[in-house]
C-alpha cells in the first residue's frame, strides 16, 4: 500500500506489461487488458494505488494525443466532406439515444432533469476506445468508420452546450464563470485562420535547430498547449488537440510529429484505460449485480439498435452496419464527468452515481467482447449474406468471357488492358470504393469475397473461359483456385503470385498461367539499367530474356525436389552454378558480333 | 516442353496468323496425324520472339527429318523463322568446326506463295526464278550438311479453292512419306 508516486508508476507499468500481452494473446484485445489491470490495481481491487484521481488527470492526455494524431491524418478537405455525417448523424444519434435513455430513466423514477442528464451521458461514446479501434483496423477510410468518427466528433462538440446547460437543469442560477460562447468561437476561428501559418513557421524554426529532442518538445508543446488553451475556454481538450492536428495535417513535418507523439499516445492511452478500470466500483457491482447487468444490457441494446437504424438511414452498407453500431455502443468517459457534476448539483444521489458509473465502465469493457463476437461469428456470416445483395449493383449475367477476382494494383491493369481491346471483364472485389468508378465504365461488378462459391457462380464462372486470380492474399488466391478447379474445371486460370513459395503452390495445382507480381517489372528495370550503363538495347533485352528463361526453368527444377530439404539445398546451389554458367556463356555470346563466324557455341 | 521420343519428322510451322491462313492450315491439317511427326508452331511457342535455343537444338537433334512450312513473305521467310535460323543454328553445333549435329538429316521447305508460278521468271513481274529466292534455305541446308529435297510449293495460294488446298495438303503428305521411306505416311 505504498503511496509513492514512483511506486504507482512502477505498478502501472508492470500491470500493463503483464496483462496487455496476455489479453492480446487470448484474443480479447489490449483495451480489456488495461481495464482489468486497472480494476485489480484500483481502490476497489487490491487497492494498490490509493489516489487514482492523480493518475486520471495525466492519463487524459492519452485521449488528447490520440485525437491529435487522428487530426494529423485527416486533411481539412476530407473533414469538410464529412460535415453531413458529423452534424446530421451526430445530432440524430445524440438526440435519439438521450431521449430513449431519459424516458427509461424517468420510468425508473428519476426526475426529468436527472433523467435528461443520464440520457445525454449515455448517448456519448468513448472516443478513446472507438478511435483506437478505428485506427487499429484502418477503418477511417470506410463509410462506417468515418461515420462513427463523425459522431464521436459531434459528441465532443455537443459536450459544450450540455455542460453550460447543466446548472439550468439543476434549477440553479448559472454561475457567471464560464467563458461566453462567442469568445470561444472567436478563439477557435482565430486558431483556424492564423494557427496554420504560425505553427508552420514555429516548427520550421525549431526543426532548423537540428536537435531531435527539441523538436519532440515542440510537438508536445503544440498538443498540450492547444489542449490547455481549450480547457481554459471550457472546451473538450481532445477537441482542441484534434483541431491542432487537422491544422498540421498538410504540414511537411506531419510524419515527424506523428512519430514523436505516437509513443506518448500509446503509453498515456493505456494509462487512461487503466484509470477507467480503477473507477469500476466492484462493491456496487457485487451488491447489486442484477441492477448493474440490467442497466448495462439496456444501454447497449438501445445504443446498438439506434446505431443500426441510423446506419440504415444513412446508407451504410449492410456489411459495415454491425461494426459501426458496435464501435460507438459503449458509454464514453464524458459520462463520468457529467454524472459527477450532476451529483455535485444534487440531481442524483451518490448511490445512483456509483451504480451508473460502474455500468458505464462495464459498457466500455463490453466493446472488446462485442468485437470478438463480431470477428469470430458475425463477420463471416455477413460476408456470406452480402453476396445475395450486391449493394444495389446492377447485375448483368450475359456470360462474360473473363472474370477478374481482385481489382487492386494487379487486377486493375489487366482489366484496363482488356477493356482497351474491347473485352469487358466481370470483376469480383470486396472494396466498395472501386465499384462506382468501374460501373461507370461498364464493368460488371460482383461485390464480395471471391472465395465464395456462390459468388463465383453468380458472376458467371460456369460459362466464362478465363478466371484471373489477382487477389492480394495468398491463401485467398489458393482457396479461389481450389474452388474453381473443383467446381468449374473448364476454367482457364491465370494467377498472380506473391512470391516463389506461392508459385510452388500454383505449380502443384497445375494452373494455366502464373506470374510473379514483381518479376516482369523488375526485369524491365534491370534491362533499362544495362541500357543506361551503355549496353546495346537489344543485348540488354536478350540478357533479360535469358534470365527469365533460366529462372523459370530453375523454379520448375526446385519445385520438383522441394520436399526433400537436402536435395533442395544442393539443387539451389546447382541453380546458382547454372546461372553463373549461363551468365558466362551469355556474356561471351553478347560480346561477339552476332552475325560473325567467330561466335563461340553456348555450353 | 518435352522432347518426343518416338518422333522422326519435325514439322516447323511459322505463320504469325495461322488461324487466318487457309493454305497453311490445310497443310498442317493434312500432315498432323502422320505417325512419328511432331508439329512445332513457332509463333505459338515464341510470340515474344524469345526462342528457347537449348530446347530447339535438342528437338532438332532428336529428329531425322526437318520440315519448314511457311508463307512466302517479301521474297523470304517470316521474321520469326529467320530469327530462329540465327538463334538456333549456331556455329560449332550446326556448322563450322565441330558443328555436325544436323549432318545427314533430311531437309524440306514447304511454302505457300500468293502469286502465280509464271511470275517467278525473268519475264514475270517478280523477275527472278523461285530457285533464286530459295537459295538462302538451300545453302543453309548445305552448310549444315543436311540432305536437300525439292521444295513443295503452293502457288496462287490467295485464290486457291478448297479442293486445291486439299490437293496440295496431300502432295506434302506424300512427299513426306516418300522422303522418310514410308516411316511416315
Amino acid at each position: 500500500m505504498s503511496h509513492g508516486f514512483l511506486t504507482d508508476i512502477v505498478l502501472l507499468l508492470a500491470a500493463g506489461v503483464l496483462f496487455v500481452p496476455m489479453f492480446k494473446r487470448i484474443g480479447l484485445g489490449s483495451v480489456l487488458g488495461y481495464l482489468v489491470a486497472g480494476v485489480l490495481l484500483g481502490p476497489w481491487g487490491f487497492g494498490l494505488i490509493a489516489e487514482p484521481e492523480r493518475m486520471a488527470h495525466v492519463s487524459e492526455l492519452g485521449v488528447v494525443f490520440l485525437l491529435f494524431i487522428i487530426g494529423l491524418e485527416l486533411e481539412p478537405k476530407r473533414l469538410w466532406a464529412w460535415r453531413m455525417p458529423i452534424f446530421g448523424m451526430g445530432t440524430l444519434q445524440v438526440l435519439i439515444v438521450s431521449g430513449l435513455v431519459a424516458i427509461c430513466a424517468r420510468l425508473f423514477g428519476l426526475p426529468w432533469n436527472a433523467a435528461i442528464v443520464v440520457g445525454v451521458a449515455a448517448a456519448t461514446s468513448s472516443t478513446a476506445i472507438a478511435t483506437q479501434i478505428l485506427r487499429e483496423r484502418n477503418l477511417l477510410n470506410t463509410k462506417g468508420g468515418s461515420s462513427a468518427f463523425s459522431i464521436l466528433l459531434f459528441q465532443d462538440i455537443a459536450v459544450l452546450p450540455v455542460l453550460a446547460l447543466l446548472p439550468h437543469l439543476a434549477g440553479q442560477a448559472a454561475e457567471k464563470k464560464g467563458v461566453s460562447p462567442w469568445i470561444i468561437l472567436l478563439v477557435i476561428a482565430g486558431i483556424m485562420l492564423a494557427g496554420r501559418i504560425v505553427l508552420r513557421h514555429a516548427l520550421r524554426i525549431v526543426a532548423g535547430a537540428h536537435l531531435r529532442e527539441v523538436f519532440t518538445a515542440m510537438s508536445l508543446l503544440v498538443v498540450v498547449g492547444m489542449a490547455a488553451l481549450m480547457e481554459e475556454l471550457g472546451v473538450s481538450m481532445a477537441l482542441g488537440a484534434f483541431v491542432a492536428g487537422v491544422l498540421l495535417a498538410t504540414s511537411e513535418y506531419r510524419h515527424a510529429i506523428e512519430m514523436d507523439i505516437e509513443p506518448f499516445k500509446g503509453i498515456l492511452l493505456g494509462l487512461f484505460f487503466v484509470t477507467v478500470g480503477m473507477a469500476v466500483d466492484l462493491t456496487t457491482i457485487a451488491h447489486q449485480p442484477g441492477t448493474v447487468a440490467g442497466i448495462v444490457a439496456s444501454l447497449l441494446l438501445i445504443k446498438l439498435v439506434v446505431h443500426f437504424a441510423l446506419a440504415r438511414a444513412f446508407n451504410i452498407s449492410l456489411k459495415e452496419r454491425p461494426l459501426f453500431a458496435i464501435l460507438i455502443s459503449q458509454v464514453g468517459e464524458f459520462a463520468f464527468v457529467l454524472l459527477g457534476s450532476a451529483q455535485v448539483m444534487k440531481m442524483i444521489d451518490p448511490e445512483q452515481t456509483a451504480l451508473l458509473s460502474a455500468s458505464v465502465a462495464l459498457s466500455m469493457a463490453s466493446t472488446p467482447l462485442l468485437l470478438l463476437f463480431y470477428d469470430r461469428w458475425l463477420a463471416p456470416k455477413l460476408a456470406a449474406m452480402t453476396i445475395k445483395q450486391p449493394e444495389g449493383a446492377e447485375v448483368h449475367n450475359d456470360h462474360p468471357e473473363v472474370l477478374i477476382a481482385g481489382f487492386g494494383r494487379v487486377g486493375q491493369i489487366i482489366g484496363r488492358m482488356l477493356y482497351a481491346n474491347g473485352i469487358t471483364a466481370t470483376v469480383l472485389d470486396h472494396d466498395p470504393d472501386q465499384i462506382e468508378l468501374l460501373r461507370r465504365f461498364g464493368f460488371k461488378i460482383y461485390y464480395g469475397d471471391a472465395t465464395r462459391l456462390d459468388l463465383l457462380e453468380a458472376a458467371g464462372a460456369a460459362t466464362a473461359k478465363v478466371l484471373v486470380v489477382a487477389v492480394d492474399d495468398q491463401e485467398d488466391s489458393l482457396e479461389i483456385i481450389d474452388l474453381a478447379q473443383q467446381h468449374f474445371p473448364h476454367l482457364q486460370l491465370v494467377s498472380r503470385a506473391r512470391n516463389v513459395g506461392h508459385v510452388y503452390e500454383l505449380i502443384d495445382r497445375d494452373i494455366t498461367f502464373w506470374e510473379r507480381e514483381t518479376f516482369e517489372s523488375s526485369l524491365r528495370m534491370s534491362t533499362e539499367v544495362l541500357k543506361t550503363i551503355g549496353w546495346e538495347p537489344y543485348s540488354a533485352v536478350r540478357a533479360s530474356n535469358k534470365f527469365r528463361e533460366h529462372n523459370i526453368r530453375m523454379i520448375y527444377n526446385l519445385h520438383a525436389v522441394r520436399n526433400d530439404e537436402t536435395k533442395l539445398t544442393s539443387a539451389a546451389r546447382q541453380a546458382r552454378v547454372d546461372l553463373e554458367n549461363m551468365f558466362n556463356g551469355e556474356r561471351e555470346t553478347l560480346k561477339s558480333n552476332p552475325d560473325g563466324w567467330d561466335v563461340q557455341p553456348e555450353p | 516442353m518435352k522432347i518426343p521420343d518416338d518422333s522422326s519428322v519435325l514439322f516447323l510451322i511459322a505463320h504469325p496468323y495461322l488461324q487466318d491462313s487457309r493454305s497453311n492450315r490445310a497443310v498442317v491439317e493434312a500432315v498432323a496425324d502422320l505417325p512419328g511427326l511432331t508439329v512445332h508452331p513457332l509463333y505459338d511457342l515464341y510470340p515474344y520472339f524469345h526462342i528457347d535455343t537449348r530446347f530447339e537444338r535438342d528437338l532438332l537433334a532428336a529428329h531425322d527429318t526437318i520440315v519448314v512450312q511457311h508463307p512466302f513473305y517479301w521474297y523470304a521467310m517470316p521474321s520469326l523463322m529467320r530469327h530462329w535460323v540465327s538463334e538456333v543454328l549456331q556455329p560449332g553445333w550446326a556448322y563450322g568446326p565441330g558443328g555436325d549435329k544436323l549432318k545427314d538429316k533430311n531437309f524440306l521447305v514447304s511454302m505457300t506463295v500468293g502469286g502465280p508460278e509464271d511470275s517467278y521468271s525473268a519475264q514475270g513481274y517478280n523477275r527472278f526464278p523461285m530457285e533464286t529466292f530459295l537459295a538462302p534455305w538451300n545453302q543453309t541446308a548445305h552448310l549444315c550438311q543436311m540432305k536437300w529435297h525439292e521444295p513443295v510449293i503452293l502457288y496462287n495460294s490467295i485464290v486457291a479453292q478448297e479442293d486445291q488446298l486439299r490437293e496440295h495438303g496431300q502432295r506434302v503428305r506424300q512427299k513426306l512419306a516418300q522422303m522418310t521411306g514410308g516411316s511416315a505416311q
